[in-house]
């Protein structure tokens, strides 16, 4: 839906999932891709000015054409890891796509 | 048509033995396995959320290399290290003595994973955790040369582990304990999950913004490219837990209640003071409270409930000593100055404080009485009444001053006898601790054990900093030669 800079409130929300990526034009690519890949769902950004959190709520995808997209050149997602220091919740990867996300809501956690 | 990676990541993980010359338990021993055969089949369930193939890991690994060699060339070039401030230097101080080797003996923890783990999708990952831990040590080593020649103490990356310092005896019981002696479980929850998944994120990510911020671009740049390599290792440790949640679900438990708080006590002093009182004021970007909120709270504890465990049971505990441990351990470590490898920075000045009041609002009644005495002293010329003339008593689980777990008015005894001899603890949950597997620490024989037993010559405090390795060249003082107090003077004089 659209792009929000995280607030104390929304930081605190139990349920945020997603990439920490190192500051930089990555990270400002993989904000793009993933406001494309999760149609009407907001994007949470927090930024530390050295790394940026990339969260949505339950779950976030990002796909390698997305991504490629935002680039505008060709890339493999495995390359990610190069700027990820770290993610929140669990992560599934495919060569064509990351999904990060949670079983259970923390509500039901 | 090429394949791509989906289409041949299965076959290519699951390649294993079948034993006919040797039992599978001669071959996998519970004791380096932590999988007993009652549970074995249900490690084939093992599923790596992150996967990674060698050809993709050489590609990936080899460009991290070449960034982090093109800001240290770049770094070097532009005499960086030389302008930096005398607080923010004594983090990087403190944190290659501390935890260069840990990443050598992480090595040795990865190697057996690949030999020992119950899965071989684990035992194939272990090699690349192996090989990222390698990197590790290396980097650090490097970096720690190249500034050799600016400060001796930079020499204590590689030497710390080699002295009986007493800090350094802390965090070398610790990782003794849960990489060097633990079996493959054991080790990916207290070590991959616990410490690579959580608390190193204090380190190398938020202290690395924090060094960034003081324009310590290589170390910051050596550090948050360090943790991309453990963000991806560390996932190893998930697997393993939902495994366990299966089969020996009390197991998990206890062991990631133990570690998460030998974890919480260990980086209070190694990241807290940092963050703290290190950096210098215009350059800290929170709190060591609110990073460990964002990064351990918020980041690492929730995915811990999905897969069905509970928080510790002691976590109104550890949020106490979130308000306090590392304040404690920051006025104990500054006050016990000659006996450190870095040069602490007081971080007390009126600007400092006022900042700590705000983060912390019971710092001034526990921690503010404190330095008002030490204050004091210093501006009445009377720095021999600041520092120790003996030594503090130790925790004997986590090796850290009794007394420095909880605020200063959380003061009662902890203690238990066990096999006739008498053990003292930080808290109650460190005494928990030692109570889930007494035999596990029993045997360790703290700096005051030994400075009692008659192990340290002269029983006096040059003997102790002898026994320490500790020279004049790097011995610990205030960063700033007391300059701080000054703010001081003239309200006192008033």
């Amino acid at each position: 839906m659209t792009v929000l800079e995280m607030d104390a409130t929304s930081e605190s929300l139990g349920d945020l999932v997603g990439p920490v990526i190192r500051a930089g034009n990555l990270a400002e690519a993989v904000i793009e891709a993933v406001d494309a890949d999760n149609p009407d769902r907001d994007v949470l950004v927090l930024d530390r000015d050295d790394y940026v959190r990339i969260h949505m709520v339950g779950e976030c995808r990002l796909t390698l054409a997305s991504l490629e997209r935002s680039l505008g050149q060709s890339y493999q997602l495995a390359a990610l890891e190069i700027e990820m220091p770290a993610f929140r919740g669990r992560l599934k990867t495919r060569t064509d796509e990351y999904v990060w996300f949670y079983d259970q809501s923390s509500a039901e956690a | 048509m090429l394949l791509n990676r989906d289409d041949w990541y299965d076959t290519s993980r699951d390649l294993d033995w079948t034993f006919t010359y040797v039992e599978a338990s001669d071959a996998f021993p519970a004791r380096w396995s932590g999988v007993g055969a009652e549970s074995a089949d249900a490690w084939q369930a093992w599923d790596e959320p992150f996967r990674v193939s060698y050809r993709d890991y050489v590609r990936i690994q080899r460009e991290k290399e070449s960034g982090v060699k093109a800001v240290r060339s770049a770094m070097m070039r532009a005499g960086v290290y030389e302008k930096l401030d005398a607080g923010h230097v004594a983090a990087s101080h403190l944190h290659m003595g501390t935890t260069c080797m840990v990443e050598q003996m992480a090595v040795t923890m990865q190697s057996r994973f690949c030999r020992f783990a119950p899965s071989p999708r684990w035992r194939n990952l272990g090699v690349f955790g192996m090989l990222d831990e390698t990197r590790h040590a290396q980097l650090d080593l490097l970096f720690s040369h190249d500034l050799l020649k600016f400060d001796p103490r930079f020499d204590w990356a590689q030497k710390a582990f080699h002295t009986n310092e007493w800090g350094v005896l802390a965090v070398k019981n610790f990782f003794d304990d849960i990489m060097l002696s633990a079996d493959c479980v054991e080790a990916s929850l207290a070590a991959s999950l616990t410490v690579e998944h959580g608390f190193t994120n204090i380190q190398f990510v938020a202290l690395a913004a924090d060094a960034m911020a003081a324009g310590d671009v290589n170390w910051s740049n050596l550090l948050s490219s360090i943790q991309t390599d453990e963000a991806r290792h560390a996932q190893v440790g998930f697997p393993t837990l939902a495994v366990l949640m299966e089969t020996d679900p009390a197991r998990a438990q206890t062991s990631l209640d133990v570690a998460f708080w030998r974890s919480t006590r260990l980086f209070q002093v190694l990241t807290g003071p940092a963050m703290d009182y290190y950096t210098p004021l215009d350059q800290r970007k929170m709190s060591f409270k609110e990073f460990m909120l964002e990064w351990i709270v918020n980041h690492h504890e929730r995915i811990l409930e999905d897969y069905g465990l509970k928080k510790p049971w002691y976590w109104d505990q550890f949020m106490h000593s979130l308000e306090n441990g590392h304040h404690a351990l920051h006025i104990g470590t500054w006050y016990w100055r000659p006996t450190l490898f870095w040069k602490p920075n007081a971080g007390v000045s009126k600007d400092e404080r006022e900042w700590l009041r705000e983060k912390y609002p019971t710092w001034e009644d526990n921690w503010g009485v404190m330095w008002d005495e030490i204050i004091k002293n210093v501006n009445d010329d009377r720095i021999q009444d600041t520092l120790p003339v003996t030594l503090p008593s130790l925790c004997n689980l986590t090796q850290l001053p009794i007394g420095s777990a909880m605020s200063r008015h959380d003061l009662e005894p902890h203690q238990l006898v066990y096999k006739e001899r008498l053990y003292s603890f930080d808290s109650e949950i460190s005494q928990w601790c030692f109570e889930q597997d007494p035999e596990r620490y029993a045997g360790h024989r703290s700096f005051v054990d030994r400075f009692i037993g008659g192990e340290i010559l002269p029983p006096d405090l040059g003997g102790a900093l002898a026994y320490m390795g500790l020279t004049p060249d790097v011995m610990g003082d205030d960063a700033y030669g007391y300059a701080w107090a000054k703010d001081y003077v003239t309200a006192e004089a008033g």
